[in-house]
């Protein structure tokens, strides 16, 4: 009885992290669409707004798919805070990896 | 029993690379002209059926990067450097079969969405590095152009006194190939292809043209200046 308990409360923990995972793995897109379109919009801004929000969201699904972003493992928040730290300067307009080393992904 | 594909290509290959390649700077004799042909055709069969385009390059963990010790290469007598006096600013040009030609200046290349990536370099001369490009997924600049369906074939030409490869398009949209414009974590510099080369752990050395200039989307593939040469044209890994 309690082996059985023991391995529904796993389970249960189990899924409920899958689901934060999963809300998690959401939240990043939403930021990296962001970006994306950000350093996308100066070249690619004449694009009818479908397409372009189609091009955003394919490049946003590949760099997750295969960028270090598709590790959501313990350095995840890090990775997601120095996401959320990377936005254009609202003055400015420019990235602030842009005036540093190349050292990020 | 299982085997790796880098180990069954090393084996399987080892023989037929070694004819093709063994004699760098020569073609060989005639008369092997067309074994060797036959023998690159089905090399190439096989690392493409191999290739799958799903496998990612991985180092081992701890492997230091290479750094100053990774060689330069170029055909010039001297090292490429772009002279804007003389040529105007560089661009970088992508074009042929797309639907929307780009011309890109270095800061409009850096400014795109990036990517770093930390993988081999594999040189047909048998010796592997570890180095850290930065630059734009090839893949993500194939979509803002549109490339079109018959586009089979990619030409990444230079500056480097007329230096080219081209590529088969499924390698080209590998998600590791990339236009890269940073190593180790600074702009490229002139001895490695600046202001920007192509790079890919998927490819052989000699295939990841530097010093960059046009991106050509081709029905037909158009060689390379070492393929021309009697190297082997798809160069895979």
């Amino acid at each position: 009885m309690y082996f059985l308990a023991g391995r529904l409360k796993r389970a249960v923990v189990n899924r409920v992290l899958e689901w934060a995972e999963l809300s998690d793995e959401m939240e990043l897109l939403a930021v990296m669409q962001q970006e994306i379109s950000a350093r996308l919009r100066p070249i690619c801004g004449s694009l009818p707004e479908p397409e372009f929000d189609k091009l955003v969201r394919e490049i946003a699904m590949v760099k997750l798919k295969y960028g270090v972003e598709a590790d959501l493992s313990a350095a995840f928040r890090e990775r997601l805070t120095m996401a959320l730290q990377d936005r254009p300067n609202k003055a400015t307009g420019a990235f602030k990896s842009d005036r540093l080393t190349l050292n990020e992904s | 029993m299982t085997i790796d594909r880098r180990k069954f290509l090393g084996i399987t290959g080892a023989s037929v690379a070694a004819s093709i390649l063994a004699a760098c700077d020569s073609r060989g004799p005639k008369s092997a002209d067309r074994l060797l042909n036959y023998a690159e055709k089905k090399n190439e069969k096989l690392e493409r059926s191999l290739l799958r385009h799903t496998s990612m390059d991985a180092t081992i963990s701890g492997t230091r990067l290479a750094g100053a010790a990774l060689p330069s290469y170029f055909i010039s007598k001297t090292v490429p450097m772009w002279n804007d006096a003389q040529r105007g600013q560089w661009t970088l040009e992508i074009g042929g079969m797309v639907d929307t030609p780009l011309k890109l200046t270095l800061p409009q290349l850096v400014a795109l969405p990036r990517m770093s990536e930390r993988v081999n370099h594999y040189c047909v001369e048998g010796w592997t590095a570890v180095e850290q490009w930065t630059g734009v997924r090839l893949s993500d600049l194939a979509r803002m152009v549109g490339v079109h369906k018959g586009a089979e074939y990619v030409d990444f030409l230079s500056f480097d006194d007329g230096y080219h490869e081209s590529w088969d398009i499924d390698s080209a949209m590998h998600p590791q190939t990339v236009v890269a414009y940073g190593l180790d974590g600074h702009m490229l510099a002139p001895a490695h292809g600046a202001p920007a080369r192509v790079y890919s752990p998927v490819k052989l050395g000699y295939k990841n043209t530097k010093y960059l200039t046009k991106i050509m989307f081709l029905p037909t593939r158009t060689g390379g200046y070492w393929s021309d040469e009697g190297y082997e044209w798809y160069g895979g890994i």
